[in-house]
């Protein structure tokens, strides 16, 4: 047991130190009193913890529990190598043992056994164990934990007993890595809100009934006096009169409070009627407990509703009627709510479809560009395929897929001039710019990284990278996105950066008459300086120089 | 049994909901698609929660393109948005979700809570819904911060739990903490046994609310599988090692906490003179950064030696970079540039911060104060200790700050003047606590902090010698072993101390690695220094089960120092193949000014 004396510097001293501590003996898994072998962990284990309580009892076995015969058939199997049945029926014969079957016991095929998990050559046989589950055979230190199995080896949490097992089947057993528990409300939910959408329904449906009843009477009450001397005392006493027969009010004298905002009454706050419901409530302009509502936002709120006359006269519509603000809200919240989804959705969220729609597109053209590049460059080493059908293939996909980039570009950079209305939409924004710059990034990396070989074909003869100059080909006329003139701008400072330094060595290397070294380098710094003046050319008026 | 698994797959669950089908649309939302633009909207309890297990990349990838929070009214309507809504189930926020539902902003909305609700609120909620725009109800259970792997907490100071001096639970409180580990245990799928510690009333008043609340629900909540092995939860009270919460710690993730604090995975480094703008408040997240996840528990002189590896390999690369010469390596560098700044930044961030740590030690003197409070608390009536006490104590405020002088003599009166025998050692004490600049309240604090100390020495004295010798040989045990070893191993890395054998900056050993030897040999059931509520059925069953899981929780906060303890355990575990995994939770995580104020409460 070398290996328990770790080296000090051992970053991983201090856990192995747990590790060793379970090499040096046997170790029981259950109060963790050490043993020097397995047989007196099994009788330890039999008689301390009653795992095999009958093994006890029977008196023709001695103290021999099924671990002792396992470990001495196997000592016998092992050395006759004659692998396969498992002499056991001398235990299985007798009706009251409870032992745990061996049938499903792994014997070492060649007579060298090994272990299943860290397949070390186990030699000492004592060494040896099965697994009591899944019957593979392990060296003692990788079949340490215990389970509880039934006697046909099968996991049994309740009425099992105690068997030691490997690390494998000690981690699948049930609830091992169980996590995370969810209830699922939707259900009551719905339920609870079916049980009352249905009362829900009446009390608007009477309330839009008061309405439509108010509205009509107030406007044939107005029209019908319109020209009478007594206009005013008219309409009021004949309103009043409509009103008591539409609704039936709450009686004032016992109510002290208002019905919404609970709020006491007095000099100053009065006590009002709903016209529609009836309740007493108050008019305070804090809690909008209720509102004197012309006819005419009323009737524009609720359009749908079937009112006699709709084409009004401005006096007409003038007219108030009083609504708490419960029933302004069962009312007309969702005839809103209705009204605002049939809006069609903003600007933004369109653009964000049709962006989300190139993604997809994109991602889905990808595989199979890379699918083709990768039967181009087999071909490049054999030369009996064909590869000119496929580099027009795989030519038409790489400027759908660039196009698609140029428009996927196109579509951020357009959401991103849109003017928010709104903080949220503010913020939807943003969101879109860090997905889309991230989109990008991760996905435009295989366009750039072609073989050469595509170019060889293409017939470019130019000095600069033939994968760089093919994508200037095409975005170049789709003009140059945002991205691509960032990355441009990037290399060209790099590149400036470069042969700023070159120019540098070159100044000291002259002073120090290394002339040779001179040459190549002014090679490299016209190298560079192509390359710059090229990108420059690129980037003509966007160029930051 | 990892905390950030379990997260990640609520957070899945989450973001995956699923638009209902068309056939089942109502006729309101028929006319058009519904999109698939999300947001997520979170109360005040669940922020902290999300921003800790995820990050808002992550969260843009599930098409969650806005995250607002449930308190704030002035919310804009956006009719073609689907809102996921994730809160805590409390009263207020329940009032906030009715007031949203009868007027709502989004589309659809999609309920999640993170503990469960009653039947009474779910009614409400549906009385609310007149539009039919709730697709989902559903509970999950989260009700807690994560900290690390295997650490949580509860999040609640000491104040808003108890009553009558920390020594009863109030109403509230109690509930809130049972709730929360219900939801922990829920969360984890299990059903424990519980373990109290005898001696303390707030444990066992604990241990008997969770167990009442987990057998009212074991038809419904917890109808697990049967285990072969029970998994236990283990409740401690921080009473009974008032010394490890004191003593200043070593660990970077402890340090951070105690110097410069952090808050929802950000540090914030404003306040460090000459700090680079980019880097006044920067995120620390085990999820996120490997390197952080590597050294979050090594001590201040391992990490110094991690953190120059790292800047070498930062270096390397950068010498990589800057050999361009071809065309080849320009296109090769900005490829690659991307993940060069991510390093560069990580790179600064941790220097920055363990720059601030160091400047942090040397200007409060920190060295000597932590060698001083280790050598008082593990050394038994030392003299020349003492004399150094009583010296540093005389020391201007200006070199030692007074909160530190309160805090060494908290120290030594845990150590050396407890029972009546010592009481002379406390006079003298405080004989020189008058003349070392301390306040009056100050010196108030330090008889108070005495005369609990010794209320409660008295009870230990009682319950030591109860229990005999058996738990005394458990000290020689095989944990404070390895952790004498480790200890020795810092000890040579660790130049500042000059020591040669043991680090003199973490002697002191936290009870619960006690408690981790007994579970690593399977003795608490023997042990009477805890008690055991199990329903009458298993009671049957023999307890001589192999322990598997377990949850320990600390009533009064845990430190650090113990997650580092508890994190090494797990990882041996890991490491061996052994069956015990451990996870380690308490009403807050203490600093050791957290701590001193809670007392002080």
């Amino acid at each position: 047991m070398s290996t328990t004396e770790e080296p000090p510097n051992d970053p991983l001293q201090q856990s192995n130190a747990y590790a060793s501590f379970a090499d040096i003996e046997v170790i029981c898994p259950v109060c963790s009193h050490s043993f020097l072998n397995l047989n007196s962990l099994n009788v330890h284990l039999d008689k301390d913890h009653g795992f095999s309580s009958e093994a006890i009892k029977e008196p023709t076995n001695s103290n021999k529990t099924a671990s002792d015969h396992l470990l001495s058939k196997h000592g016998s199997n092992i050395k006759s190598n004659t692998s396969g049945i498992l002499p056991n029926k001398g235990s299985k014969s007798n009706p009251n043992k409870q032992f745990i079957t061996h049938k499903h016991f792994k014997q070492p095929l060649d007579g060298k056994p090994k272990c299943y998990k860290c397949n070390t050559t186990i030699t000492n046989h004592s060494n040896l164990i099965n697994c009591n589950k899944c019957g593979e055979i392990f060296c003692k230190r990788d079949c340490k934990n215990v389970i509880k199995l039934d006697k046909n080896a099968k996991y049994d949490p309740r009425s099992g007993k105690f068997y030691l097992c490997c690390n494998n089947c000690f981690t699948s057993k049930t609830g091992y890595k169980d996590m995370g528990r969810t209830v699922d409300l939707t259900g009551d939910f719905t339920q609870f809100r079916n049980l009352m959408i249905g009362d829900k329904m009446l009390t608007t449906l009477q309330l839009e009934n008061r309405l439509v009843k108010l509205i009509d009477g107030s406007i044939t009450i107005y029209r019908k006096y319109k020209d009478s001397l007594f206009f005013a005392v008219k309409v009021r006493l004949e309103i009043a009169k409509l009103e008591s027969s539409v609704t039936p009010w709450k009686y004032d004298y016992n109510v002290s409070d208002c019905y919404i905002c609970l709020q006491p009454f007095n000099i100053t706050n009065r006590k009002h009627h709903c016209r529609l419901c009836g309740n007493i409530v108050c008019e305070k302009e804090t809690t909008n407990c209720s509102n004197n509502v012309t006819i005419e936002t009323l009737m524009n709120a609720s359009s749908d509703l079937s009112y006699k006359e709709t084409n009004l006269t401005s006096e007409e519509a003038d007219q108030h009627i009083r609504v708490c603000s419960r029933c302004i809200h069962s009312l007309f919240i969702p005839r809103k709510f209705k009204q605002e989804s049939n809006n069609p959705p903003p600007l933004l969220i369109k653009l964000l479809e049709k962006l989300n729609d190139i993604a997809s597109v994109i991602i889905n053209t990808l595989p199979i560009f890379k699918e083709r590049v990768k039967i181009i460059e087999l071909g490049d080493k054999d030369p009996s395929i064909t590869k000119d059908e496929n580099l027009i293939k795989v030519a038409q996909l790489r400027n759908k897929l660039l196009r698609a980039f140029a428009l996927y570009n196109d579509t951020s950079r357009q959401i991103n001039l849109l003017k928010p209305q709104t903080l949220e939409e503010t913020k939807i924004q943003n969101s879109i710019k860090q997905v889309s710059t991230k989109f990008i990034t991760d996905n435009i990396l295989p366009l750039k990284s072609l073989p050469g070989i595509f170019t060889d074909a293409t017939n470019n003869t130019n000095n600069s990278p033939p994968e760089l100059n093919s994508l200037t080909e095409v975005t170049f006329n789709n003009n140059l996105t945002i991205k691509e003139v960032k990355q441009y701008r990037e290399e060209l400072m790099v590149l400036k950066e470069q042969s700023f330094l070159v120019q540098g060595m070159i100044d000291t290397a002259k002073k120090q008459r290394q002339f040779e070294e001179v040459g190549s380098l002014n090679k490299n710094l016209s190298e560079l300086k192509t390359r710059e003046s090229h990108i420059e050319k690129l980037l003509g008026d966007k160029s930051f120089t | 049994m990892n905390l950030f698994e379990v997260a990640n797959y609520y957070i899945n669950r989450i973001s995956k909901s699923e638009s209902r089908l068309k056939s089942t649309q109502n006729n309101l939302t028929q006319d058009h698609d519904v999109p698939k633009l999300k947001a997520l909207l979170l109360d005040k309890n669940t922020v902290p929660t999300i921003s800790v297990c995820t990050t808002q990349s992550e969260l843009l990838s599930k098409d969650i393109y806005l995250i607002e929070s449930i308190e704030n009214r002035n919310r804009n309507t956006m009719r073609y948005v689907k809102c996921i809504v994730y809160v805590k189930p409390t009263e207020e926020t329940m009032q906030l979700l009715i007031d949203e539902l009868m007027n709502p902003k989004y589309a659809e909305y999609y309920i999640y809570f993170n503990n469960f609700v009653s039947k009474s609120q779910l009614e409400r909620l549906a009385q609310a819904d007149n539009l039919e725009v709730v697709v989902k109800v559903e509970e999950i259970f989260q009700d807690y911060q994560i900290f690390n792997d295997d650490l949580f907490s509860l999040d609640t100071p000491s104040n808003k739990l108890y009553s009558n001096q920390t020594l009863v639970w109030n109403e509230a409180g109690l509930e809130n903490i049972t709730n929360s580990l219900i939801s922990l245990l829920l969360s984890l799928k299990l059903k424990p046994e519980i373990v109290f510690e005898n001696n303390s009333k707030l444990a066992a008043k604990l241990a008997k609310e969770v167990s009442n609340e987990i057998d009212q629900n074991a038809k419904t909540l917890f109808d697990f599988p049967a285990r072969d092995s029970k998994p236990l939860l283990v409740i401690l009270d921080r009473k009974n090692d008032p010394l490890t919460p004191l003593l200043q710690p070593w660990t970077y993730q402890s340090m951070i906490k105690e110097y410069i604090g952090i808050k929802r995975n950000v540090v914030d480094l404003s306040n460090v003179p000459g700090i680079d703008k980019e880097l006044a408040k920067v995120t620390l997240s085990p999820r996120e950064d490997p390197f952080y996840k590597e050294t979050m528990h090594l001590n201040f002189g391992d990490l110094g030696d991690k953190v120059k590896q790292y800047v070498s390999v930062y270096k390397d690369k950068t010498k990589s970079n800057s050999q361009i010469g071809s065309l080849e390596d320009i296109k090769n560098f900005i490829e690659k540039y991307p993940e060069f700044k991510k390093l560069s930044g990580n790179v600064a961030k941790h220097m920055s911060i363990v720059g601030e740590l160091d400047r942090q030690l040397q200007t409060q003197d920190i060295w000597e104060l932590s060698e001083l409070e280790q050598n008082i608390a593990v050394h038994d009536n030392d003299e020349t200790v003492t004399r150094q006490l009583f010296q540093l104590l005389l020391q201007p405020t200006e070199k030692l700050n007074n909160y530190y002088k309160m805090k060494l003599s908290c120290i030594y009166i845990l150590r050396s003047c407890i029972g009546d025998a010592n009481q002379q050692k406390f006079s003298s004490l405080i004989n020189n606590l008058q003349n070392s600049g301390l306040s009056i309240e100050e010196i108030n604090f330090v008889h108070h902090f005495h005369l609990m100390a010794n209320d409660k020495g008295k009870l230990r004295k009682s319950n030591d010698s109860s229990n005999g010798n058996s738990d005394k040989k458990e000290k020689e045990d095989l944990l404070s072993e390895l952790a004498k070893r480790f200890n020795s191993r810092m000890g040579r890395n660790d130049k500042k101390s000059g020591s040669t054998s043991n680090n003199v900056y973490m002697q002191h050993i936290p009870e619960i690695s006690e408690f981790l030897t007994q579970l690593s040999q399977n003795s608490i059931h023997s042990s009477k220094k805890y008690s055991f509520i199990s329903s009458e059925k298993d009671k049957k069953a023999s307890n001589n089960y192999p322990i598997q899981d377990v949850v320990i929780f600390m009533v009064g906060g845990v430190t650090f120092e113990e997650s580092r303890l508890v994190h090494e355990f797990n990882e041996a575990m890991k490491s061996s193949e052994g069956n015990i995994r451990l996870i380690l939770g308490g009403t807050d995580i203490l600093s050791t000014k957290d701590y001193l104020n809670s007392i002080n409460d």
